[in-house]
């Protein structure tokens, strides 16, 4: 996966809590090879049922800003797979499905918390339409609407979002370590080797 | 973060419940952050199937993960279970496994207490676990709750098909469903089947073990007799109808009594209107129609 630093293009406002793993990519959709692009299945329903769904007129977004609990639910990484084929970089919101962040990450989008009454005063400014938007990672601030904003970022996070790591690379570069813990730990608990 | 649950839970009321009560109090996002760590009286009390439902809905709490440190009740559910060490290994496996606990001093982040002893057998009415109400209660207004709670609370309202103030015991279901991860193990499949046992069904539904051993070993108690003599149906084990999957499906506007996690929109099926709740509620709702208290069906049964 390819890592960035900077992103500029248009947000827009989902102004909704909870928007779950459920309803960011429906189950039956999950079977599709990821190689055929998951981003017409993002909020799928909620689109088919509104045509002028906000992601139905602004499929240039690359940054969105939601309520509280975005992307609760399952450890369905296909949820964040549908969000990073539309074209969205970065989702800012006051919290995170725990899960759905460390996937997010390891996929290259950006899960950016920012206090409640920030998101709430960009909600109103944005409301149905979209804006302008501004991520920098190195920095972390962003301009979004015009709003200068710091956003919370975890070092390592980070780290794995410009450089494009996931958690299968990080784990990699302690692979000695890994190896000679491995040893010790099987030489002092006999009984949980694997019998072959 | 440990969630402490002191006293004991009353009669008819489960891991699901005691589950589905925390997170209506804390949020689907009370946990996020976290990894549990489950105490108490309560969850000492709990056999590890109840253990494992409790810890499974970590999730919809919005934590990382859940855990109950290892006491006498798990040595003797894993003693000569499959892949189990044995002899000499079994008991240094359990020397190591009696060290997993925390420190009568660890501090966490965050500590919670909940009382078990008021908890009744609950349901969700809405679309996220945290809309989740005793059923002896009623679907709460929108209009008495705060800033982006009540958009929420009318959004699942006008999902779900229900009206605020009606009591949750009046809400018909269209069929039911036990089964999923959360709620579809040994203990889940005998007490749904004890409520069921002898009566008919109201309503459709689908029971899906656990697991392909859980199936096997529910045949070989009769409780899959039970449940097709009750009008449902036995089918095998895997997600089935908790994710709409396999072609288990609940259709657009139907509505679900579900032993699952999650009563998301759509989860189900596309419009489907999913109420969580304990494998014993799924049963009490199979036989009356609606949603209804399971405790008078278990008055008299052993």
């Amino acid at each position: 996966m390819t890592g960035w630093s900077r992103i500029e293009g248009r947000a827009v406002a989902l102004a909704q809590e909870n928007v779950d793993t459920d309803q960011l990519i429906p189950a039956r959709f999950m079977s599709v090879p990821r190689s055929e692009g998951y981003g017409r299945f993002l909020l799928h329903d909620a689109r088919q049922d509104d045509a002028a769904h906000v992601l139905n007129r602004h499929s240039e977004a690359r940054v969105l800003v939601s309520r509280r609990n975005f992307g609760s639910g399952s450890s369905r990484e296909a949820a964040v797979y549908a969000l990073v084929d539309f074209g969205i970089r970065a989702v800012f919101a006051p919290s995170f499905g725990d899960i759905f962040a460390g996937n997010a990450v390891n996929n290259g989008l950006l899960p950016a918390r920012l206090p409640q009454a920030q998101v709430e005063a960009l909600l109103a400014k944005i409301g149905t339409g979209d804006c302008a938007a501004c991520v920098d990672l190195t920095t972390g601030q962003a301009v979004i609407a015009g709003q200068e904003l710091s956003f919370e970022l975890d070092p390592v996070w980070q780290q794995k979002l410009v450089n494009g790591w996931d958690d299968i690379d990080l784990t990699a570069q302690h692979k000695e370590q890994i190896t000679a813990f491995r040893a010790a730990r099987f030489l002092a608990h006999e009984w949980a080797l694997p019998k072959t | 973060m440990r969630i402490t649950i002191t006293g004991a839970l009353g009669a008819g009321v489960t891991a699901k419940d005691l589950a589905l009560h925390w997170i209506a109090k804390l949020g689907a996002d009370g946990a996020r952050g976290h990894a549990i760590e489950y105490a108490g009286e309560a969850v000492r009390g709990l056999s590890i199937e109840g253990r494992l439902t409790l810890c499974n809905l970590s999730i919809e709490g919005g934590g990382r993960l859940g855990l109950v440190a290892p006491d006498q009740v798990t040595f003797d559910y894993l003693k000569g279970r499959n892949f189990a060490p044995k002899g000499a290994a079994w008991d240094a496996a359990v020397a190591d496994w009696k060290l997993l606990h925390s420190d009568p001093d660890a501090g966490f982040d965050r500590e919670v207490a909940v009382d078990a002893a008021p908890i009744a057998p609950t349901v969700t009415w809405g679309t996220s676990p945290e809309e989740a109400l005793p059923i002896t209660a009623r679907v709460p207004d929108p209009a008495t709750m705060s800033g982006g709670k009540q958009a929420q609370a009318r959004a699942a309202l006008d999902y779900m098909g229900l009206e605020a103030g009606m009591p949750l015991e009046s809400v018909a279901v269209d069929q039911v469903f036990i089964g999923s991860c959360t709620n579809g193990r040994i203990e889940d499949l005998r007490l749904a089947a004890k409520v069921l046992a002898g009566r008919q069904a109201k309503v459709p539904g689908l029971v899906s073990p656990g697991s392909a051993q859980v199936k096997k070993q529910a045949e070989a108690e009769g409780l899959a007799q039970i449940f097709t003599r009750a009008g449902l149906e036995w089918a095998d084990a895997g997600c089935s109808m908790c994710v709409g999957m396999n072609g288990d499906l609940v259709e657009a506007g139907k509505r679900c009594a579900s032993s699952t996690n999650r009563n998301f929109k759509g989860r189900q099926g596309r419009g489907a209107r999913t109420h969580l709740m304990s494998p014993a509620m799924v049963a009490a709702a199979a036989l009356t129609g609606h949603l209804a208290d399971v405790r008078p069906y278990l008055e008299g049964r052993s």
